[in-house]
């Protein structure tokens, strides 16, 4: 009674059709690409350098040896394999895939096929040692030395997703909502590990909003192939999700003419703020500030203020300090949410405001803010230009990110990992009740065979 | 200044800027090919260099030519695969020829490295008798610190570390001149093949050629090159880094050679030991030429040390699909910090067998990694012509002809040395 059968012993089996003959031999499987398995729907039998295709429901055992339902002329009349055709071993078999759920990029090394629900499928991909052994044909002496329960390592076929799709194939199936479950500093860690191609495939494949995440949380390497490697018009929808310092970090490390490309086809208020971020030289405060903050004209009553706050539900970084602007943008004081909640509700915040702010000028080297936010406690700093014009705020992280020395710099790495392994032993559990339903799924199917 | 004027002005600053993005360009890409060319003056190249100068004076300076062009050729394929495919070189053997085929070349492969290594280490144990530490102390300390690097440390700036170790090697280039050799001579041997079929000589060859077009650096460079990125348009300044890096790095070899037979070869020394590979040195550092040949070997020994069992595993752990990289911790990828492991213990324990004769040991290691070269080459040629993998970029003709001549030449030469070597055994 065989549960599960693999794709290495099947290969190249001899075919005979009804009356015993041998009419060729198995060169490949077509299968039909699903959510949880994938559907076997032919063989692709061999015959003189030429590839019949000969539908699954003409197979009575498949095995050593593959017996038909039909005689050779009529196994014969299926016609060719086709170009679109999706075939297991040419596209599966020995090529690298992602593990989904484990963040990894794997290696088949043998490919496990049963019977589920009455139909012939692709369960899942070995990517240990075992099957690497098997396919060797050394199982047998072999099996003695690696116990086997140590190096089972079959992978359900719902996590794995294929690096590159052939152009001149449909897509094998790409689970993208398995990949948009992923955080984005987790998919960044996996894209370190890929080629650029299998990067910018990636990456194709996930929504704005996460891409944009990724990008920022890249390494600068990565993210230097990914904006070569991807369509200007993908980038920009990407863009879009992200902040003018983050967009001006990225653009950076592009050619000039994508550059340009880029600046044609983004939203004009989006490329001015990117382009006056750019003018700033890399280390000064122009550079890194974020250009989203909160300002509140003089004349405002504290009550109007925090009206306004609920309104525009600003983002936690940018909530503690409140700035207070003359018409013309230029910075007279800053509130912080204390003074507001504590005021007296009717009184101008041009009244109770502090004047007597830090302010840094946009090029303030990165250093000396790192001084002023370590020696003031602060956790912000509001940028402004010659005028005294309000032009940014630049928060004490990303100051800290910069001036940060390597080795703290590996730290931050070190967590990110961390949280890998967390995430990892959710998706462990995940995957074991997984690989229970699969487990029955196969049970399931040994007793419709059994029927 | 009238209008044309200033457009010109204009046009010929930007075409500065333009050279400079270039030269720009060029020096970020300057890595790769120049690391991996001065590694392999490891202390198996020292030795064999040495030796084949000392051994057969000016007679073998004309190999390096050939060489030279075979070395461009097959670095130029490495980086080309690289940048074109983005995958490494085992990663593609893997997917174009399948299971057997890639145990078959990842054993080969081992074995080349594990030679590289054994020679490296020994090139360690060689730079402590020079300095006059034991063998018993500087192997097993310096093979623990390799591991500690390669595990826990940045690999990357030891790497650098070591590469800069190496300039003591220009000392062969000034020597070379010290040496005062008849230049006559040398322009002549140099350009005038003189081949002898003793089976010494064919030995030396194989070694010259071995250790100049190593199997390991293939899978080096090539996984170099996909780490960097370098895209498909900057591919011509990779080019020209491998062909600048493969002659700045045979020129070395060339001076080697150079200095061993005007010193050791006319004074009718052969080199046995280390200290008689450095005498060559005596005509520039005098009575200090032990210590500028031990700090150059240990440079090179360490680096080498420290590249091939990475690349290894690398190449192994890709291939046969299991988890890679230095990144990540000896849990979740035993088997490469395995492989690095028993790289690095084969190569001590055979380091320390008593009064091993590490020079010989060098030697017959590069040999050995000559003769394993038209295997891995062979598969390399196969993917380089494949339409489906390379796209537009094939192999060209003239690279098919160069790269097939030194499979064949190579192979040639092993049958040769084999032959004799069973002729003079009955």
């Amino acid at each position: 009674m065989i549960t599960i059968i693999y794709l290495s012993q099947i290969l190249n089996s001899k075919i005979f059709d009804s009356q015993g003959k041998e009419i060729g031999v198995l060169e490949d499987l077509i299968i039909l690409d699903g959510e949880k398995h994938a559907e076997i729907v032919a063989l692709a039998c061999r015959k003189n350098n030429e590839l019949f295709r000969i539908p699954i429901n003409h197979v009575s055992i498949i095995g050593k040896k593959i017996n038909l339902t039909v005689i050779k002329e009529k196994a014969f009349s299926f016609g060719n394999v086709q170009n679109d055709d999706l075939k297991l071993k040419g596209l599966v078999l020995d090529k690298q895939l992602i593990d989904v759920d484990g963040l990894k990029v794997v290696r088949v090394n043998d490919v496990a096929l049963a019977n589920v629900h009455n139909k012939f499928c692709v369960i899942g991909v070995d990517v240990g040692i075992r099957g690497f052994i098997r396919r060797l044909s050394m199982l047998k002496v072999l099996e003695k030395i690696i116990p086997a329960k140590a190096s089972n390592n079959l992978l359900a076929w719902e996590f794995v997703a294929p690096l590159e799709p052939d152009p001149m194939h449909v897509h094998l199936k790409i689970p993208r909502n398995s990949l948009k479950e992923l955080h984005p500093a987790d998919l960044a860690d996996l894209m370190e590990e890929l080629s650029h191609e299998e990067r910018a495939m990636i990456f194709r494949a996930l929504d704005e909003e996460t891409a944009a995440d990724t990008l920022i949380e890249a390494e600068p390497s990565v993210q230097k192939s990914l904006v070569q490697s991807i369509k200007v018009k993908k980038i920009a929808s990407v863009f879009e999700k992200m902040s003018p310092d983050e967009i001006a970090d990225i653009i950076t490390m592009m050619d000039k003419e994508k550059a340009e490309e880029l600046f044609e086809i983004l939203p004009p208020h989006i490329v001015k703020h990117v382009k006056e971020i750019l003018r700033y030289s890399e280390d000064s405060a122009g550079a890194i500030m974020s250009t989203e903050f909160i300002t509140i004209p003089w004349n405002y009553t504290a009550e109007q203020t925090i009206n306004k706050m609920r309104e525009l539900s600003p983002s936690a970084a940018h909530i503690y300090y409140i700035y207070v602007v003359k018409e013309s943008n230029e910075l007279m004081g800053v509130l912080s949410l204390r003074h507001l909640i504590t005021a007296d509700p009717n009184k101008r915040v041009c009244d109770f405001m502090n004047t007597e702010m830090l302010k840094v000028h946009t090029s303030t080297s990165k250093r000396d803010m790192a001084k002023l936010f370590s020696k003031y406690g602060l956790l912000a700093l509001p940028v402004v230009d010659e005028k005294g014009i309000l032009k940014g705020v630049v928060t004490a992280d990303e100051v800290i990110e910069t001036v940060m020395p390597q080795a703290w710099a590996r730290t931050k790495v070190y967590h990110k990992r961390k949280r890998t392994t967390k995430n990892n032993g959710e998706i462990d559990k995940k995957i074991k009740e997984k690989n229970k339903q699969a487990q029955h799924d196969t049970r399931t199917a040994e007793c419709n065979t059994e029927n | 200044m009238t209008h044309e004027q200033l457009s010109v002005i204009q046009r010929i600053s930007s075409s500065i800027r333009f050279k400079w993005k270039g030269l720009l360009i060029f020096f970020s890409l300057l890595g790769p090919g120049l690391i991996t060319a001065f590694a392999d003056n490891d202390a198996g190249g020292v030795s064999t260099y040495s030796v084949a100068g000392a051994t057969f004076g000016y007679n073998v300076l004309w190999a390096l030519i050939p060489i030279t062009i075979m070395l461009i050729v097959v670095q130029e394929m490495s980086a080309r695969m690289g940048i074109v495919t983005g995958k490494g070189l085992a990663d593609l053997i893997r997917e174009t020829y399948g299971i057997r085929l890639t145990l078959f070349l990842m054993s080969g492969l081992f074995l080349a490295n594990l030679a590289t290594v054994i020679a490296d280490i020994a090139g360690i144990a060689a730079a402590g008798d020079l300095l006059g530490i034991a063998r018993m102390i500087i192997v097993p300390i310096s093979a623990i610190l390799l591991l500690v690097f390669i595990i826990k440390g940045n690999y990357k700036s030891t790497e650098k570390f070591f590469f800069f170790l190496i300039i003591f090697y220009l000392a062969y280039v000034l020597t070379g001149f010290l040496a005062k050799p008849d230049w006559a001579v040398v322009m002549k041997t140099t350009f005038v093949p003189k081949i002898s079929f003793t089976s010494e000589y064919v030995y030396i060859l194989i070694g010259l050629i071995g250790t100049t077009i190593t199997p390991w650096m293939q899978f080096y460079l090539q996984s170099e090159y996909v780490e960097k990125g370098t895209q498909i348009k900057n591919y011509k300044y990779a080019r020209s880094e491998i062909v600048m890096s493969s002659i700045v790095s045979d020129t070395i070899s060339f001076f080697m050679i150079l200095t061993c037979a005007a010193t050791l070869f006319y004074a009718g020394i052969r080199i046995n030991t280390a200290q008689e590979a450095a005498l060559s040195l005596r005509p520039l550092a005098g009575n200090y030429a032990y210590i500028f040949f031990a700090i150059g070997l240990l440079g090179a020994s360490a680096l080498g040390a420290i590249i091939v069992p990475i690349s290894t595993a690398f190449s192994i752990c890709e291939g046969i699909g299991f988890e890679t990289g230095v990144n990540k911790n000896f849990k979740d990828a035993p088997v490469f910090y395995w492989i690095i492991i028993i790289l690095v213990a084969i190569g001590v324990a055979i380091a320390l067998i008593p009064s091993l004769p590490l020079i010989k040991i060098m030697v017959l290691s590069q040999v050995f990694a000559g003769m394993v070269l038209p295997i891995i080459m062979i598969s390399t040629l196969k993917i380089m012509n494949k339409k489906e993998i390379m796209g537009a970029y094939v192999n060209s003709k003239t690279f098919n002809i160069i790269a097939y001549s030194t499979v064949y030449l190579t192979i040639g030469l092993t049958i040769c040395l084999l032959v004799s070597s069973i002729q003079s055994i009955f």
